[in-house]
């Protein structure tokens, strides 16, 4: 597991580019490899933009004979009002918070999302091969 | 654990007569992972007599590169008191075997873990088995989506059978993925050999025109018989944002117009 | 002035090659310099070459968008050159466009469709050019 801290607009680009990086080490095809690196760029800049800074965790993940790749993005910001809103689509354009939540969720094969206002938001995406 | 099968002596244990016929190999080691037991099967499958491989240590047959590590499943199967499963490969003799295990420990009848036991299945047939299957699917798929080169500027991807989400992303695939590298930017989705077409098959076929579009090319829907057509009029699929054409022919021939259009605005 | 981002003019057009994955600031100067660069050399038509860039998200996009629209107020048509397949297939897939911005599959066929923006735009300048003259009444001197 890897530990990426996202406190700075650069982190963002170097968060997305270890996701690729380890979705190359297990194999995942070309579309894939961009699907998850979008997937954590949009989520890599809500805790960026939204979050106040965090960080994100990498890992690779096994279950039986599947292997697959799990991010977890952390923020101890303002927290997300209404989740369902924020995963509806059509929902948030510009600077909307949550943005990038329903497209991201689409690219990946599951999307947790946990958040408390006040105290933070964890998103974890999950995307097997 | 010392009763034989021996049908001379008369002596005959129905749960030994089980584990000598199971088809898999059954071992069970002491705690200083030496064998205190092999079943038939897998006296068999080393070729050995359970005389010869009685008190051996388990590496020296199997020596996979769990072996003398704390992955060992057998160490870690008395450690943590649970079973423990999984695949490894070892080399039985210059032959690699790859296979699937389930280690357990074994109590006595006081209940103290005296050792572990095991079975092991060759699964090497088996894999190798799928990865041929699976060779063999691909290159139907391959197949059944060629991207064919008509002329400079132009691909023709002809789809022939169901058009399900699966073959659908792998068309989109193929055909953004060869227009970006020969630089085409017509791209005629020849439809003839679909039979059947319905709102989820129109979804597809629009969804590869956006994504084309996007992407800066032009494709054109051709091989649409009356029969589809009829269909797509009756269950209100809007087509009106693609080109569409009746047989490849045409398509072609608008492929070539809208090349020329666009060199002659230059 | 920006180091990683070559801005070429050739002729009416301006080119642009963005040959690195772009940060969030980056991407924010690269619009200022195209903005600028068009405005300093009357540029009619903007190609900027994203061959090199393998993840394009939602900001990115809005950026190009926005370019795009901005350039367009100044009379000067963006044409995106060499979207990526993947590119494309994950931002249909995210449901995200770039509105106001064309694609073309290469630098040739992007030059083209910017001849053809070329023509029009002319011949907008000549018929704006004509109108403005009797709203002076420079027709009248």
């Amino acid at each position: 597991m890897e530990i990426f801290e996202i406190l700075s607009e650069e982190d963002i680009v170097r968060a997305r580019m270890a996701a690729r990086t380890t979705a190359e080490k297990l194999g995942f095809s070309i579309v894939d490899k961009t699907r998850i690196a979008t997937a954590v760029s949009e989520l890599a800049r809500n805790v960026y933009n939204h979050g106040g800074g965090g960080r994100m965790e990498i890992e690779k993940i096994r279950e039986g004979k599947k292997s697959g790749i799990r991010c977890i993005f952390t923020d101890q910001g303002r927290g997300i009002p209404d989740i369902e809103q924020a995963m509806g689509d059509g929902f948030s354009t510009g600077n909307g918070l949550g943005q990038g939540l329903p497209g991201s969720k689409r690219l990946m094969d599951n999307l947790k999302i946990e958040s408390q206002i006040g105290k933070g938001t964890r998103v974890e995406i999950v995307k097997w091969k | 654990m010392k009763e034989r099968v021996n049908q001379e002596e008369g002596v005959w244990n129905l749960e030994r007569a089980i584990l000598d016929q199971v088809p898999a190999t059954i071992f069970a080691v002491d705690k200083d992972l030496n064998l205190i037991f092999m079943n038939r099967a897998g006296c068999k499958w080393f070729g050995k007599e359970w005389q010869e491989l009685e008190g051996m240590p388990c590496r020296d047959l199997f020596n996979t590169a769990f072996c003398g590590t704390e992955e060992c499943p057998m160490l870690k199967a008395f450690e943590l008191e649970k079973v423990n499963y999984g695949q490894n490969e070892f080399k039985m003799g210059k032959e690699k075997v790859i296979i699937e295990f389930c280690a357990s420990p074994l109590k006595d009848h006081e209940g103290r873990i005296m050792g572990g036991v095991e079975y092991v299945v060759d699964v090497t047939e088996k894999l190798a088995a799928e990865a041929r299957a699976r060779q063999l699917r691909e290159d139907i798929q391959e197949l059944s989506t060629p991207v064919l080169s008509i002329w400079e500027d132009t691909l023709v991807i002809p789809l022939i059978g169901t058009l399900d989400s699966r073959r659908a992303q792998d068309a989109m695939e193929k055909s953004l993925t060869s227009m970006a590298e020969q630089k085409a930017e017509v791209l005629i989705v020849d439809i003839t050999g679909v039979p059947v077409m319905d709102t989820m098959v129109a979804n597809h076929l629009i969804r590869m025109a956006t994504a084309v579009h996007l992407m800066g090319g032009q494709s054109i829907l051709t091989g649409i018989s009356p029969t589809t057509a009829r269909t797509i009029v009756h269950l209100g699929i809007d087509l009106t944002k693609i080109y569409t054409r009746a047989t490849m022919a045409q398509g072609l021939e608008l492929a070539i117009e809208l090349i020329n259009k666009r060199r002659k605005s230059s | 002035m920006i180091e990683e981002i070559p801005v070429l003019k050739i002729g009416p057009v301006l080119m642009v090659t963005i040959q690195t994955d772009l940060h969030d600031r980056l991407s924010e100067e690269l619009q200022n310099t195209i903005l600028e660069r068009v405005w300093s050399t009357s540029a009619s038509a903007v190609l900027i070459d994203i061959t090199a860039l393998q993840t394009v998200d939602s900001f990115i996009g809005r950026i190009l968008s926005e370019t795009a629209r901005m350039a367009r107020i100044m009379n000067a048509k963006v044409v995106l050159v060499g979207m990526r397949p993947p590119v494309t297939m994950t931002l249909l897939e995210m449901g995200l466009e770039i509105p106001d911005v064309e694609t073309a599959i290469d630098i040739e066929t992007g030059l083209n469709k910017l001849g053809y923006a070329l023509r029009e735009i002319e011949k907008k300048e000549d018929e704006g050019e004509a109108r403005k003259n009797k709203e002076w009444g420079y027709g009248n001197l």
